[in-house]
């Protein structure tokens, strides 16, 4: 209501001043200033359904989901807090990729941790040609309107506090 | 040139003293960067076999170390398997001759392997860092003994992913915790011993050899020594991740008795002087920065030659840490004068070496994980 109070004031002082080219140029910035906020703002859980989608699974709906992103080797604190979004897993979305180049290695990581948790191979590193992280082991809060609510790493902290988190604020 | 210079300097400038003048212009830039050494004999690899190593029924490889051992009669290697926790031996055909270990707390379990080799009686020695344990497994693969390393993070890190077993002895790289530069890079990390010696009870006998003093010239560096034992001579040769230089000592005086090392043609040294160290904190200039030196990973060492193992990285690498993304150079220096002699392309990453017999990974799929072997060479031109 307050904005289109504001923009209907803007109009009478700019028509009464007789500036219509002004107002034509102000209309076409402030649209094309909005696309390209819209663009950078493109929605999250879209980047990373891209993401999904290069690395061989497409049409995931990734709203309201944690991602575990990690590689074949991660330290002795990483591997324990998987067993622990393992579990978790019955209760929350959690998703995991493995940047691992052969499927014999990826196997192996759940085999040998036996891990239940939804997983997908990255084979080459594509999550760093998206930029979506910047190190492994990560894990990615996407809230239910598909934003980034946190990037957090695995290993270092506790996970129930960071998930307490989550679910209580999700914006 | 001489005559702006004429103009500018307060003196009568003659053809004399321009020569020396210019001199003097050429000397320092010369010292800032010492020039690569060229080669002066030509050595070559010459493929003598190559071998996959095939699981046996229903065991599937996780991922290989890129650091494998071989035994001191160079018919059997032992491979790491990082993801699960355990070694795998194999003769030079490929045929497994046993496999021990998995993830637990276990007499046979391992938590995180950091450091294994074969002692002369073909036992396997692999030291758990979590569990701060030895473990010692007999030739056909039977637990033996295990036993804790005393003074670990107590007195002293344990820092090199080689143990060198010798005569009754486990010696690895160590450093004094009081010289760790961590969070403190005043720390004077170079008077710190370099190894530590163990008898098979996990007593800590002693403390031997010195870090390279000088590192205490070089704001940048990994401290991480690299180093070979030659147990039968009594001799150590150690060199750092970020160096050239090659130390070499007497293990049975503990005495420093040669330092050699020169910069091979894609030897690539930072010049300090350039860099902006508070640009590093970021991670892409870091990354950048990190493909503009050398990595020195491992030393060997034969009767006739001493290798440094040497790698460069190249940016995609750490997209994902493919080892096709390095260069891998072998550089060789006559064991008996010093002398570096040559530095040899390696067209794959290196494994381990025996004697003059170099090791490389030339698959490293889990599924097909494929060794070649070869032999360097010598080619009198």
């Amino acid at each position: 209501m307050i904005t289109q109070k504001i923009i209907k004031l803007a109009y009478i002082v700019l028509k009464t001043l007789n500036l219509k080219p002004i107002i034509v140029i102000s209309l076409v910035l402030a649209f094309s200033l909005s696309c390209s906020l819209k663009n950078d703002n493109i929605a999250n859980d879209i980047k990373w359904a891209r993401y999904f989608d290069e690395i061989g699974v497409p049409n995931i709906n990734l709203k309201n989901h944690v991602i575990l992103v990690l590689n074949s080797v991660e330290c002795a604190p990483a591997i324990e807090e998987l067993l622990w979004w393992d579990k978790k897993s019955e209760n929350v979305n959690v998703k995991m990729v493995i940047i691992s180049k052969y499927q014999n290695e990826f196997q192996s990581v759940l085999q040998t941790n036996k891990l239940t948790i939804e997983s997908y191979r990255d084979s080459i590193g594509e999550i760093y040609n998206h930029d979506l992280i910047s190190t492994t082991p990560a894990k990615v809060f996407i809230n239910s309107e598909g934003k980034i609510h946190s990037i957090r790493p695995i290993g270092e902290e506790l996970n129930t506090q960071a998930l307490k988190e989550f679910l209580q604020k999700p914006d | 040139m001489v005559s702006l210079l004429k103009k500018l300097l307060p003196f009568n400038f003659n053809k004399g003293s321009s020569f020396i003048f210019i001199l003097i212009i050429f000397i320092g830039c010369g010292s800032e960067q010492k020039q690569p050494q060229e080669n002066i004999e030509n050595f070559e690899l010459i493929h003598l076999n190559s071998f996959s190593i095939t699981p046996p029924d229903s065991v599937i490889f996780g991922r290989f170390s890129g650091r494998a051992v071989v035994n001191n009669s160079g018919d059997r290697i032992a491979f790491y398997d990082q993801v699960k926790q355990n070694m795998i031996v194999s003769d030079t055909l490929g045929n497994v001759i046993y496999i021990i270990g998995s993830k637990g707390r276990g007499p046979d379990e391992f938590e995180n392997i950091f450091s294994y080799n074969f002692d002369e009686h073909d036992n396997l020695i692999v030291y758990d860092t979590n569990l701060q344990l030895f473990k010692i497994f007999d030739k056909n693969g039977e637990y033996l003994k295990s036993f804790s390393a005393e003074g670990e993070r107590r007195e002293h890190y344990i820092v090199d992913s080689i143990l060198y077993p010798s005569e009754g002895y486990i010696y690895m790289g160590a450093i004094d915790i009081n010289l760790v530069p961590f969070r403190d890079d005043t720390k004077p990390f170079w008077e710190s011993y370099l190894l530590v010696k163990y008898d098979y009870e996990g007593n800590l006998l002693g403390h031997l050899a010195q870090y390279d003093n000088d590192l205490s010239k070089r704001r940048y560096y990994s401290y991480t020594p690299v180093f070979y034992l030659d147990g039968t001579k009594n001799r150590l040769f150690s060199t750092h991740m970020h160096y050239y230089g090659i130390q070499e000592f007497d293990l049975e005086q503990d005495s420093l008795i040669s330092k050699f090392g020169a910069i091979s043609d894609n030897y690539n040294i930072v010049n300090e002087s350039n860099v902006d160290y508070i640009k590093l904190m970021n991670k892409e200039k870091r990354r950048e920065f990190s493909t503009k030196q050398t990595y020195s990973m491992s030393l060997h060492a034969s009767d006739e030659y001493i290798f440094v193992e040497l790698q460069n990285l190249q940016l995609s690498w750490y997209n994902a840490f493919e080892k096709t993304f390095k260069d891998y150079y072998l550089t060789v220096y006559d064991r008996e004068t010093k002398q570096f002699l040559s530095e040899i392309s390696l067209p794959y990453m290196l494994t381990t070496m025996h004697n003059n017999t170099v090791f490389l990974i030339e698959n490293d799929n889990p599924e097909n994980y494929q060794i070649g072997i070869y032999s360097v060479e010598n080619i009198k031109s």
